[in-house]
Parts: structure tokens; sequence; C-alpha cells
């Protein structure tokens, strides 16, 4: 079930949110945990049933693991996580993987391969990385979770469950243990409706009103048609502001919506094409795959620790893993070499040159359009279907293509959404910063009572418990349903 | 029970008191008026409606901007107005049709306005769009053996917005469905109506130049490729039989007992009911036409309702012949000549048509 449907919006979300306040209402707050963690597995089964299964055992294998973990020795635990990390991958390599690596092993072997069909399980990458990271984590504190019913609400809470933020059982559990026993606070409830709006709106106007353009030009690239720079410039930045809009959308929506049934889940934006080097790109962009890969692959392999050589060679597999973790395809490689090599490279030039500390404006300004740049060129592999694809719309996009395109942009409606995108991607406060949102536990959630045109004339705009937010965030509600009576699917449910 | 906070005491922040109960409340009633508002404002917006048919653009066979072309561009008269599903459509062939009447000393013209897949509100929003913009001598309205419960899936293109708000709510699936998507509608067709007359609309699809009076699909259909598929075929008594026994496994029995028919197909008849009095309304004669399927029964169930009000013409197991058939619900060519020319015989022999036969004296 889409978060931007109307089963969803109209359907399944005020039944559970009635549920779940019913049952908190009538004292069973206790009983509103496994409620929403059979919601969850119901939102879930939406999509095609038969996959609830592999979600379910996955949960209950990983439980199980850990529970044996807590209990064992230090060489059975390592064997123990071993095991479990193993069959995480397997299955992930199975749905994910398998199609991909028979595939170009037939074509090294000049063999044909007829792929088995294998349909990948939605939010698979999501729910396995979440459950290694928890395995590692109880591997490292020998500690896990001992109610079933926090552990599954733990991996399936379905604000979370498709697209993320990949979230930490440390993250999660004391606010599992508060939902048993405490009220949930009307601020958190009230910002969680002004969060998910703006997601909303984030994915409906704005990703849903670029997709065609980006579609168009992206089809028409690994189709091989003649683009014209322009066409191909404008195909990459409606892509651009696409995968943003969209994705930072989705995780908008994910913690309102955590909010509004009492748990803050991680940022996982901070207005990332604001950024002044590719470091501080990945500081901001899916900041919790990042966290994983730093904490989970990053270190592991060795991180900072053996010198600046093995540092950046750790740097460049953690991009390179990345990419791979992100689609079963060589584009999605590349995309991940890329960052690899842009990231080393910026370490490497923060080592001989090291940044002034307060740089002039036009020097900020210039690095972080030379950051954007090279991240539209990676965009541009990460959206192809097919390498060629992506060389061939890079080639336009270089003044190596034709002057005229054999094919022209959907609506001229595209434009307005693009400045409109662009200006909101590059100057306008991050949804949290909107809403002065905190995902730590040990802040209190800060719901404002200022007018909303007070803070704009402070040009600090800030969306709290204001009349005019209501209406506005009505508005932008009312404008988001009128834009999905033709839906469109999370771009991030692919990965 | 005052609430418990999650943590430290956040109203020591002068700018950013804790959110009490009662304000939520406020706050989120102010957001569901605004909601209810904009989605209002949305929906009285205006658009042309020649957009709005076009805008139902099967992808394979697009054919509601004919429709509405027909109705509103031609002044070819309707005489005859068919209006059905895709059976209607493969069975019925106005110009031969117009040419057996003729035969016959009637001049009429005829219009097949029939509609892919079923759904009772879709011919009332297509009735209504005709009768309301056309003097009709005689409505031909498509009865089939079944009553089909569920409303088109298509409503939403076609139907004014007061046919979706006020569309009967009570045992019908897809109400609330076209009630939420109305406003995104009226919205796109607004903004499509506007880029237009600034010249600056780059629609997806593109009528091409008027096909005329008669758009029969009954011995070929155009794609959109600009193919020609003709419905020649002719395929065996065994194919056709196994064709019938799958069919007729997927069929969804009456889900509640004969007492509670009218419970369960309220949507249809409600929808008959409205056409028949919207055609008493134009001064338009009604009859029905059974286009029955392939095995199907000589008499159609549904008609008894109608009896003694609403003539039948019921071609019976006359187009029962198994070289008659493309597939089990739709016949081919020889069947579509002969299901017309019965029709036309059964027409000529209604009184309707009299001023017709009077004008080609």
């Amino acid at each position: 079930m889409l978060f931007n449907s109307y089963a969803f919006l109209f359907g399944f979300l005020p039944l559970a949110l009635a549920i779940f306040y019913g049952l908190r209402a009538r004292g069973h707050r206790a009983a509103s945990v496994p409620f929403l963690a059979l919601a969850s597995v119901a939102f879930y089964a939406y999509w095609k049933p038969v996959d609830t299964f592999i979600l379910v055992g996955s949960v209950v294998f990983n439980y199980f693991i850990a529970r044996l973990m807590s209990a064992s020795s230090v060489a059975r635990a390592r064997s123990l996580l071993t095991l479990g990390v193993v069959a995480d991958l397997g299955l992930l390599l199975y749905f994910k993987y398998l199609d991909f690596l028979l595939g170009n092993i037939a074509w090294l072997a000049g063999a044909t391969w007829n792929a088995p069909r294998i349909v990948m399980p939605i939010g698979i990458s999501f729910f396995t990385f979440t459950q290694i990271a928890y395995l590692v984590d109880c591997y490292r504190s020998r500690t896990s979770e001992r109610d079933f019913g926090n552990y599954a609400l733990f991996v399936t809470i379905f604000p979370h469950l498709i697209a993320g933020p990949i979230i930490h059982h440390a993250q999660m559990r004391p606010q599992f243990a508060r939902l048993r026993s405490q009220a949930i606070e009307p601020d958190a409830i009230l910002l969680g409706i002004v969060i998910f709006v703006i997601g909303l709106a984030k994915k409906v106007l704005l990703a849903d009103n670029l997709v065609n353009a980006a579609d168009a030009v992206f089809n028409a690239a690994d189709h091989g048609a003649r683009l014209s720079a322009a066409l191909a410039w404008v195909g990459t930045i409606a892509y651009t502001l696409q995968i943003y809009f969209d994705f930072s959308g989705y995780s908008d929506m994910a913690i309102g919506l955590g909010l509004l049934f009492g748990v803050r889940l991680p940022l996982n934006f901070d207005s990332p094409y604001r950024s002044k080097s590719i470091i501080e790109f990945w500081r901001r962009w899916h900041m919790t795959l990042s966290a994983w890969l730093r904490d989970y692959i990053y270190i592991p392999l060795g991180g900072n620790r053996h010198g600046e050589f093995q540092r950046l060679r750790n740097v460049f597999v953690t991009f390179f893993l990345g990419g791979i973790w992100h689609g079963a395809g060589w584009t999605f490689i590349a995309w991940g070499a890329l960052h690899g090599t842009y990231v080393v490279i910026n370490h490497v030039s923060r080592k001989l040159r090291p940044a002034r500390e307060a740089p002039s404006a036009v020097l900020a300004a210039g690095k972080q359009f030379g950051t954007l740049l090279v991240v539209m060129v990676a965009w541009v592999f990460f959206r192809a279907k097919t390498i060629a694809g992506a060389t061939h719309l890079l080639a336009s996009m270089a003044l190596l293509g034709p002057s005229r395109s054999t094919v022209s942009v959907p609506d001229v409606s595209l434009y307005f959404w693009i400045v409109l995108g662009t200006a909101i991607a590059l100057f306008a406060p991050a949804t949290h910063q909107l809403t002065r949102y905190t995902a730590k536990l040990n802040e209190p959630l800060k719901v404002s009572s200022e007018p909303l045109l007070g803070s704009l004339a402070r040009r600090a705009p800030v969306l709290g418990a204001s009349a005019a937010t209501a209406i506005l965030c009505g508005c932008l509600f009312a404008a988001a349903l009128a834009r999905i009576w033709r839906p469109a699917i999370f771009n991030y449910f692919n990965y | 029970m005052s609430p418990v906070k999650l943590e430290t005491v956040s109203s020591a922040l002068p700018a950013e008191e804790a959110v009490s109960a009662p304000r939520l409340r406020r706050f989120a009633s102010v957001l569901f008026a605004s909601v209810l508002a904009a989605l209002v404002g949305m929906t009285l917006l205006p658009h042309d409606k020649y957009l709005r048919y076009q805008a139902l653009s099967d992808p394979a066979t697009p054919r509601a901007y004919w429709i509405y072309e027909r109705i509103h561009f031609d002044p070819t008269p309707i005489d005859i107005a068919f209006i059905g599903t895709s059976r209607t459509g493969r069975s019925i062939n106005t110009k031969r049709l117009q040419e057996d009447l003729a035969r016959r000393g009637i001049k009429a013209h005829a219009a097949n306005l029939y509609i892919y897949e079923d759904g009772r509100n879709m011919h009332y929003a297509l009735a209504k769009e005709l009768l309301e913009h056309r003097k009709v001598k005689l409505l031909v309205l498509e009865m089939t053996e079944w009553e089909d419960r569920k409303p088109h899936r298509n409503f939403v293109f076609l139907a004014d917005p007061q046919d979706i708000i006020f569309a009967p709510l009570f045992v019908n699936l897809r109400y609330f469905s076209d009630l939420a998507r109305l406003p995104g509608r009226q919205v796109d067709l607004f903004l499509e109506t506007e880029l237009n007359a600034l010249g600056l609309r780059k629609p997806t699809f593109v009528p091409p130049p008027y096909e005329g009076p008669n758009r029969d699909d009954s011995e070929y259909i155009v794609t959109r490729d600009g193919k020609k598929h003709y419905f020649d075929m002719v395929r065996t008594r065994e194919q056709m039989e196994a064709l019938r026994r799958m069919q007729e496994a997927s069929i969804t029995p009456p889900l509640l007992p004969p007492s509670l028919s009218w419970l369960e197909y309220r949507l249809p008849r409600y929808y008959v009911e409205r056409i028949l009095k919207l055609a008493a309304q134009h001064g338009t004669k009604v009859v029905f036409l059974y286009v029955p399927r392939y095995g199907g029964p000589d008499f159609p169930p549904p008609y008894r309702r109608y009896a003694g009000r609403v003539p039948l013409i019921n071609p019976g197991s006359r187009v029962q012949d198994y070289r008659f058939w493309d597939e089990v619900t739709h016949m081919n060519w020889n069947g579509a000549k002969a299901m017309t020319d019965y029709v036309a015989d059964q027409l000529a022999a209604l009184p309707y048509l009299a001023h017709g036969r009077a004008a080609a004296r």
C-alpha cells in the first residue's frame, strides 16, 4: 500500500489510528504495541500476501538467532552471528542479485541465461539491513530483545518497513517501552500531521510532476534516441529533483506517521543539495544508510585504523557496496564506484589542501555547484537502465550529441516544477528545520505556537500549532489528494 | 488524565509550549476545514468537456472522444442510439443497420455509443450527455444475461461532477474512490483547458480527424498504432465450447439469496431506472437489446423487472451458432451481420420509427 494512495489515506491509516488510540484510551496501552506490529504486517501483506511469509520468517529467524547469541559464549555467538548474517545476505542475494549474477556468469561463458523470474519482496533490502545491524549490535553488546512483539514491531513498524529510514533497536526499544506505559504527547501527533503532509506534498506535488520528463529523457537515452544537450540537461535536472523529493518526501511521511503512533524515527535528509563537498553530501543524503554503511561496513573493514591508503580503500569499497545495495545492475555499480571515487578524491584533496575556515561566498557557491554537478553525473548512471544509455546521455550533456532531439519533454509545466523544485531544494529549510523536529529522545519536541506569518517576517519560517500552519497543511493535503487520482509509485521501493 | 510528556518539560520554551489536547483538536479542525474548502473549490473549477471525453483514452482503442464528437459536432441526426458495452460494439454495425432499415423504407441514422467494460452508471452518463444535447427517437440499451453489481471503473472520467457527488452511496463499491478522485480530475481538466486556450497544452492523446457518423467496431477496430484488426476469425465448435466452459467457471454467482437481490443489484437497477426516466423526460423511446454470450440463456433473466414497461429485442438462439463468435462474449463479423440484420427487422416492426418511414417515402 502506497502512503500516497486512497487505500492508505482513507482506509488503512484511519483504521489503524482508531484501533491504536481506541486501545490506549481503554487502558490497553501495552496491547497497542503488538497491535501496531500486526497492523504493520497487514500493511506489508497488502502488496503481495505471499511475501509476508518471507518477512515473518526473517523476523522469527533473526529473533531466535539473537536470543541464542545473548545466551552463548563468545565463540558460539560469533558462529551464530555468522550464520545469521550469511542467511540474511543469502536471502537478499537470492531475491535481489541471483538473476544478475547468473546472467553475467552466463554472458562470460558465452551461454544464454533464461532468468528464472525471481520477484523481489518489497522492502527486503531495508528489513534485511535493519536485522543485520541488530544481530551485530547484539553480538557486540551481548544483549537482545526478549519481547518478540517489541522485536517484530522494531523490524516491521510500517512507516519505515518499505523504504526506511533504517532504524536501530537501541533507538526503538525505549520508545516501545514508553508506548506501553505512557500517553502519547499531543505535540508528537501535531508534528506528525505537519511532517506527513509536507512529505506527501513533496512526493505528490513535486516528485510526481517531474517524473514524466525524467522518464521521457532517460528512456530515450536508453533507446539511443537523439538528445540535444538542453534536453539531456532538463532530463537530468528533473531526475535529480525527482529522486530527492520522492525519497525525502517518503522519509518525511515515515517520520510523520511514526509520530502519529508516538514513535520518533531518525532523520534521513538534511538539504543534501546544499552540500559544499561530496563528503558533506553523504552526511545529508540518506543519512541512515550512510550511518549503516559506516558502522557495519567501513568500520569493520578497518576504517581509518591502518593508514591513509587503507582508509581510502575502505571508503571506496564501502561506497561500491552501497551502490550494489541499491540494485543488481552495472549502472548501480557504476554509481557506487563513482561516489566512492568522488569521496576518495575529496579526502585526498582535503589532505593536500585543508579547507579555509571562512571561504568566500563565491568559493562556497562554486563548491556547492561543483558538488551538485558531480552528484547529477552520478544520478545519470543511477537512473539509466544501461551503461550505454547513461554514457549516451552524458555525451549529450557534454555537447557531444546532436543539436536537435527526436523526443521532447511531455509538458511545458515541467519548467515551472523544475524552477520551484530547485528553489526549494537549494534555498528552503529542511522539514526538520521547518518543524523543529528532533529524533533525539533526550530532546523535547518543540512545537512552535508562533504565528506562521510572524516567523516568515523574521525569515525563520516555522510550522507549528498556528492556524495558518493548519490552513497551509490543509491546502497542501487537498492539493496532494487531487494529484493522486492517477497515482505513481515511490522510487525507493525498488531498492 | 493529562498526557505524560515523553521527555523534559518543553513549556520552559516561551514560543514552544506544549500542545494541549484541545489545541490539537482545534488544529485538526482547522486543517480538516481547509482540506474540505480546498477540495470543494477544486471541484467547482470549470473545464472543456470535450477534453474530459479525450481523457478517457483507452490505451488500445480510445473512442469516448468520438462519442462526444458525434453528439456535439456532427449535425447528422441520431435517430437510434445504442448504449452498452463492447458486446454491443461488436454485435451492431450501424451502417449496415441503416441500410437494412432503408430497404424496409425507414430512413434513420444510428450511432453506436458503446463504451468498453460493464457498469450501468457509465450508460447513464452517456445517455444523459446524449439526451440533453440531441433529439433521439429511440435509445437501444444493452441487456445481458446478468446484471453487473459494480459501477464502471471509468465513471469518474466521464460523469458530470454532480452525478459523482450525488451517486447512490449505498452498495456502491466505487463511490468514495470516485468522490476522492473528482477534485483531481477537475484540476487536471481545468489546467488542460487553460493550457489549451494558451496554446501550451501537450496532450498525451490527440483525437484523429473525425471518423464520421458511424464509427463501428464490429467488422474491425483500428488501434492507436493505426493497425486494422479484423474480426473475421471463425473458431471450431470445440474451441468455442472450451472457451464457454472457462468463461462460465469465472462467473461470480449471486452473492446474496434471491430475496436480497434488490440489495445486491441495487446499483444497476437504480441507473436503469434513471435512464428510463431521463428518456421519458426527453420524449425518447427505450428498448432493451439482449446481447447474449456464446452459450448464454435464450432469455435474459434481468429483463423480467422491465417486462411490460420496456420492449425487448431478443435474438434468442439465432446468434448461438459457434461460427458467429470471436470469443465467448464478443461476436465476429459474421455474428455482427446476423445480429444487426435481426435487430433491423425488429426495429422496423416497432412503431417508434414511423416518422422515418414516412420521410423515406
